[in-house]
């Protein structure tokens, strides 16, 4: 694992770091825009530029507020209509390069692509970023695009089944996404003393430029794991196999390329660490900073009023379908018992939003299980709660959790991600999509409340201890300072 | 479920999940552990059993194109609210042109078409054809007041003509704006009461005077009551490049001078009805590339896209769009044409419309005091203006797929033979410059756009999707 050791040296003037962000902070609400802002806050002691990637229009919302130690750069938009500017071209450097698609096909969709051609593809983005469009825009591009595409049909690997025949439609959509790809290397990025990528995914390809042209240190921090949740979210898609490759392929691309441009990797749990090092992370970049939460006030006593609360997005990902038959088998044994979900329909998720309300009718819930919408008051709710469900079938390191063991109360979740890893001992942990074993958790904690308010005690001492936000951000400021310094000491 | 069971059991737990084979190893884990509750450790060591190794052929995917917003139905009220725009204008000709003299009145008419399609064009390119496109003009209120400045003090500089001129620009370009605010009604009614009035006999341009102001009102008010955009304008290299294609255009409308805006009373103004009818049934029709041609792909191996070749989709709403053109324009011209006859010489109209003639037509001698040498010698101002309309939809085309350089070649060339053929003194018709400048339009940018359109793969991944 990588070292923490206080630096030797640390640089005099403030740091001045990067943040690039993808479709989140500060357009958008959620887990990630609320960690990047507790970062940012938490360490005022750093400049930071925040350069958002987003999709077209998102750079309309108004976002969130910003502390004055942070800059938002003009957002990298994607899909959009804006060209990146003329630059000088230099000596040797090729004018044109038609191959630019086939390396960018290979370098991404196969399974055993070549890095270091695809580095330098994007890089050349980056010197000749008004030749982008010419390159896509040409019959040659696109022919070599198809050469590109097909060797990457015909790879063969033990690790992979047969790829599917992709038509037309696919491989031209395929096309316009490595234009983007190509876009997003092609965008200016200002020089900092350290780029701090925030998902191993898009945001990882101006760093990767930036690291090949200048050195520059690149810290990357995954909340979730960027390719195991593409894959998750091309597993509940109703694509075509060839649509369902392309994102996943795509997404994988990305992330190989995120994590060899890193220097250090920091996720937020060990479940994300094991993730990383199966994907082929070097183990000696990786250094685990978990999330940390305010200190916890003083316990309270639970109401005993048989009420579950669960706080998050209703989302695919929190597989809330399986909360409602949860809370459907619980108030069949135990009619008083409550249940109310706090908590937005994630953007793009108002299908599967009405799908909950469709089974929600089905099972006829009524109001014992109440859909309350967004709250402002997190702990508040939790407070007024006997204990917390969680159902999800992917989880970094859940604020959620954290919150409630900080309000003393128990926890019943799925052991996805680093759920386990928070939990351990202060809660009930299941099997993922196990809804008597989920609803009998519930039960037993709602009869016992000794045991209840045990195990929630045990959460609040487990926070103090282990998840103080302190000592999460002095691990934060530490791998900063010691990755700016190493590099200072490399550039000396 | 653990990493002890053996392949089978994972690989059917992992089949049984996703209703098919995995499609490879991190698609396995990721439902081992969503679903099987396998630690990623684990369920990433496992997961390489459940993929399946066998040389079938590969299944063949097909798309899912998923279609593209329905165009606005304000876009037909737009078309409607501009035919009848174009025929109100035709009827302040006879007027205009006593009240001015017919020399002041062709002479702004020939200054004002060019800089008013050239305007349309460039604030279509750059703000109007936008979704908000309304915010984006307010936004740059600044620049744009600046520019009209400009404009009236050239004008007042210069003398009536360009003054009449100016107000003509100002009413039309102003009406795009009222069109796309959606008070295209409230527009027309505008022209039309203005063309009642100068018919009547109110002082013409007093009458432009103050439907300029009135226009220039409902604009301002329009821009000032409009909200605020993030969203970024477009690019101003493209928008320059609209309003040479728009203004190209307007001059090839104006610059043959057998065609007399002012001295041939109503008939160049009315003749543009067809083809501005044709040309925007054809430019409605073409908006279905953006479905059609995705649509049509679906399924196709790649390897095959390019075989359909001229049978593609691009050419197949291509040529839907020109043979609504053609026949749009072709009749409606047709109609016209028997019915400047049947009013010049009703004894001679074909027997068909005078039976179905029930339709009084007395009015219109009083307004189509036409001095034209009769049918045949009309007949060249309708081609004219259908090729121009051909031409028009051509070269659009072109601009908005990216090829602007392409569109100003070709018209350039027109340019070049229609100011050439104005200096014929044989010529056998009048209009021939005209006919000549448009064909040559439609002729050089038909080659471009086949070539383009005859690759329906290339065309999508290249050109719609990247432009």
């Amino acid at each position: 694992m990588w070292s923490s050791r206080s630096p030797d040296t640390v640089a005099r003037r403030r740091l001045r770091v990067l943040m690039i962000t993808e479709g989140t902070y500060p357009y958008a609400m959620g887990g990630v825009s609320s960690w990047c802002d507790y970062l940012v806050r938490g360490l005022p002691e750093i400049d930071w530029e925040v350069l958002p990637i987003v999709g077209a229009g998102l750079a309309n919302n108004s976002g969130m507020d910003v502390p004055a130690n942070v800059k938002v750069k003009k957002p990298v938009e994607l899909w959009s209509e804006g060209l990146p500017g003329w630059r000088w071209r230099r000596h040797g450097e090729p004018g044109l390069r038609l191959d630019l698609p086939y390396v960018l096909v290979r370098g991404l969709l196969c399974w055993n692509g070549d890095r270091d051609e695809l580095t330098q593809a994007l890089v050349w983005c980056q010197r000749r970023p008004h030749r982008v469009r010419n390159v896509f825009r040409n019959r040659g591009g696109w022919e070599m695009f198809l050469e590109g595409l097909r060797e990457v049909c015909d790879e063969r690997t033990d690790d992979a089944g047969q790829a599917p025949e992709l038509d037309t439609y696919e491989a031209a959509t395929l096309y316009q996404i490595l234009y983007w790809v190509a876009r997003a290397a092609a965008e200016r990025v200002p020089r900092t003393d350290i780029l701090h990528v925030t998902a191993a995914g898009w945001a990882g390809i101006p760093a990767t430029v930036q690291k090949a042209l200048y050195g520059t240190p690149v810290v990357l921090t995954e909340h979730g794991v960027y390719l195991r949740e593409s894959y998750l979210a091309a597993v509940r898609s109703p694509a075509s196999p060839g649509e369902r490759f392309i994102s996943t392929r795509l997404a994988r691309g990305l992330a190989r390329s995120a994590y060899d441009a890193a220097d250090v990797i920091s996720p937020v749990t060990d479940a994300n660490a094991s993730w990383e090092i199966g994907l082929g992370v070097d183990v000696a970049k990786i250094h685990v900073i978990r999330n940390g939460v305010d200190k916890p006030p003083e316990p309270t006593q639970a109401p005993n009023n048989h009420t579950v609360v669960a706080v998050g997005r209703v989302d695919p990902l929190k597989d809330v379908h399986t909360m409602l038959r949860v809370a459907a088998e619980v108030i069949a044994r135990m009619p008083e018992a409550t249940f109310r979900y706090f908590g937005p329909v994630t953007q793009g998720e108002e299908a599967y939003g009405r799908s909950c309300h469709d089974l929600h009718a089905r099972l006829g819930l009524g109001d014992r299980f109440e859909f309350m919408g967004p709250t402002q008051d997190p702990n508040g709710v939790i407070r007024d709660a006997d204990l917390v469900l969680m159902t999800s079938i992917s989880e970094g390191l859940p604020m959620a959790l954290l919150e409630a063991m900080s309000q003393a109360r128990p926890v019943v979740s799925t052991g996805v991600g680093g759920v386990p890893e928070v939990v351990r001992g202060c809660g009930m942990v299941t099997a993922p999509g196990d809804t008597h074993a989920l609803a009998q958790s519930v039960l037993t904690l709602l009869r016992n409340p000794q045991l209840a308010s045990e195990l929630g005690m045990r959460g609040h001492a487990r926070v103090q201890r282990t998840f103080a936000r302190s000592t999460s951000l002095t691990g934060y400021r530490e791998l900063f300072e010691r990755v700016a310094s190493t590099a200072q000491a490399e550039a000396a | 479920m653990s990493p002890k069971d053996g392949p089978s059991h994972i690989r059917d737990l992992v089949e049984a999940r996703l209703g098919r084979r995995p499609q490879d190893k991190l698609e396995a884990a990721v439902v081992l552990e969503a679903w099987g509750g396998v630690r990623p450790p684990g369920a990433l060591d496992v997961a390489g059993d459940a993929v399946d190794r066998t040389q079938e052929p590969p299944a063949r995917s097909v798309g899912n194109p998923r279609a593209s917003k329905p165009r606005d139905k304000a876009v037909v009220a737009e078309g409607l609210s501009l035919l009848i725009a174009v025929v109100a204008v035709a009827l302040w000709t006879l007027p205009f042109g006593r009240a001015l003299g017919t020399d002041v009145w062709d002479g702004a008419v020939r200054l004002a078409l060019p800089i008013t399609l050239g305007g349309q064009w460039m604030l279509r390119s750059r703000y109007l054809g936008r979704p908000n496109g309304l915010e984006c003009l307010r936004r740059d209120w600044v620049a744009l007041f600046c520019l009209f400045a400009v404009g009236v003090d050239v004008a007042f500089m210069q003398g009536e003509r360009e003054l009449v001129a100016l107000l003509l620009v100002v009413t039309w370009v102003g009406g795009t704006v009222l069109i796309r605010r959606g008070w295209g009604l409230v527009y027309v009614g505008l022209l039309v009461v203005v063309a009642v009035e100068v018919n009547l006999g109110v002082h013409p341009l007093s009458t432009l005077s103050a439907t300029a102001a009135a226009t220039l009102l409902m604009t301002v008010l329009i821009l000032a009551t409009t909200g605020s955009t993030t969203d970024a304008p477009g690019r101003p290299r493209r928008a320059v490049a609209a309003g040479l294609l728009g203004a190209g255009i307007g001059a090839l409308l104006v610059l043959d001078t057998s065609v007399g805006w002012g001295s041939q009373g109503v008939l160049p103004a009315l003749a543009l009805v067809p083809s501005t009818a044709g040309s925007f049934w054809a430019g409605h029709h073409l908006w279905r590339f953006y479905d059609d041609v995705p649509r049509a792909l679906a399924g196709v191996p790649v390897a095959e896209a390019e075989k359909v070749a001229l049978r593609g989709p691009a050419i197949g709403v291509l040529g839907g769009a020109f043979g609504r053109l053609v026949c749009a324009t072709a009749v409606l011209s047709v109609l016209a044409l028997l019915a400047g006859a049947y009013v010049e010489n009703p004894a001679a109209a074909p027997d068909s419309l005078t039976r179905v003639a029930n339709v009084d037509l007395t009015p219109l001698p009083a307004v189509v005091a036409v001095k034209t040498d009769g049918a045949a010698g009309r007949v060249p101002l309708f081609v004219g203006f259908g090729l121009i309309a051909l031409a028009t939809l051509l070269i659009s085309l072109l601009q908005s797929l990216g090829f602007a350089s392409w569109a100003l070649f070709s018209l350039a060339c027109a340019l070049a033979a229609e100011v050439g053929m104005t200096y014929w003194d044989a010529a056998p018709f009048n209009g021939i410059a005209l006919v000549t400048g448009a064909a040559v339009a439609a002729l050089v940018a038909i080659p471009p756009v086949l070539s383009l359109f005859s690759r329906p793969g290339r065309v999508l991944a290249t050109i719609l999707w990247i432009s």
